[in-house]
């Protein structure tokens, strides 16, 4: 604990400083755009293709800022041994987390929304590790082309889930369930057991984890 | 004839220089502070009509020229500009009466919007407590000036 609240606090103080590096960078490019403004092609012939150029290092700079603000909440995660917390935003940061699983595999991670909101209540930086465990392990296991859909699950007895969806890619067919008889499944359901957590097949092309 | 004063203080001066010429483009009556204690010598000299301010600086950092500009000038309107913040940064900033929070790295437009409405805000401010001020009410200009009743 004391060891992810270090790497917390670090990474966190990281992501601010970082911040303050694409901001230069964004004033910069901004800079050159407005100097370059006024000037006809005449002038300066290679106008066009310099704010092309800018607009491309704007373009990063924004997506380096998403990057940033969902690792610096990431980085906090760790503040709390325990919290409620909405299933629908924890999966959607998950995703955005997982997004090399998903581009090195060539599977789409997608999430439904749910109608009302389930509530989990349990280690926050435990659940996001469990959920990034299953799209590791499941992702290379359905293939190129596939789609892993992930929704947030209320049982019955009020405990929350995810249920783990696979839609196989056009030019495939598969079970789920078969492909996990072939492979580690025994050894990450023992994994999830020690997080006292539990996964296991829900029909044919889905899993459940139960938290 | 520039259309407002800003005063920027940042200890990034690669990026409150940069802004500046791009403020400057933009036809503001900018001036560049690199610490608390600099903006405080500048406020007194002379008094911006916003304030543009980090919040993570050695010294005197953001929340202190925050707190310390809303007492002695109560005017100047403050907009907070931070790549540090955190929520509990900006509930405080807000207590403090900060007229926005905003966080780096941010779009140019965004920014001369909030600075515009702050400038904005000021102007109604003195017209109304000028207004009070007139019919020698000077205890509701004086309140109306205070910063607690700016809170957003």
């Amino acid at each position: 604990m004391k060891e992810s609240l270090f790497m917390g606090k670090v990474t966190a103080a990281m992501t601010h400083e970082m911040k303050n590096v694409l901001a230069i960078i964004s004033e910069a490019a901004g800079l050159a755009q407005d100097l370059l403004g006024p000037s006809d092609e005449s002038v300066f012939p290679l106008k066009n293709r310099f704010l092309n150029i800018m607009g491309k290092i704007d373009n990063q700079v924004t997506r380096g800022s998403d990057i940033l603000g969902v690792l610096n909440y990431f980085s906090h995660v760790p503040d709390d041994e325990q919290r409620q917390e909405n299933l629908d935003e924890v999966l959607n940061q998950t995703l955005f987390l997982s997004r090399k699983i998903s581009r090195l595999n060539g599977v789409d991670l997608v999430t439904e929304q749910t109608d009302s909101p389930v509530i989990l209540d349990y280690n926050p930086l435990k659940s996001r590790m469990l959920l990034y465990r299953m799209l590791e392990f499941l992702a290379p296991l359905v293939g190129k082309g596939s789609e892993i859909m992930l929704r947030a699950w209320r049982f019955h007895d009020g405990s929350a889930g995810v249920c783990f969806t696979v839609k196989a890619s056009a030019s495939s067919t598969f079970s789920l369930t078969e492909m996990l008889n072939g492979s580690s499944w025994g050894a990450l359901e023992t994994e999830f057991r020690t997080e006292k957590a539990s996964i296991g097949p829900s029909g044919n092309n889905s899993l459940m984890l139960s938290f | 004839m520039k259309e407002f004063k800003v005063l920027m203080v940042d200890d990034e001066e690669d990026f409150v220089r940069t802004l500046d010429e791009r403020m400057q483009i933009r036809n503001l009556d900018t001036s560049v502070a690199l610490s608390g204690e600099e903006a405080m010598k500048k406020l007194e000299e002379s008094p911006p009509d916003v304030l543009l301010v980090d919040l993570k600086m050695p010294g005197m950092d953001g929340m202190e020229v925050l707190r310390r500009a809303r007492e002695a000038y109560p005017g100047v309107q403050v907009v907070m500009l931070t790549g540090h913040g955190s929520e509990a940064d900006e509930i405080e900033a807000r207590r403090l009466g900060v007229f926005e929070y905003l966080r780096k790295p941010i779009p140019l437009d965004q920014l001369m919007r909030t600075l515009r409405a702050a400038y904005k805000k000021k102007l109604e401010d003195s017209m109304v407590a000028a207004s009070f001020a007139e019919e020698g009410d000077f205890d509701t200009a004086r309140e109306i000036m205070k910063p607690e009743k700016k809170n957003k």
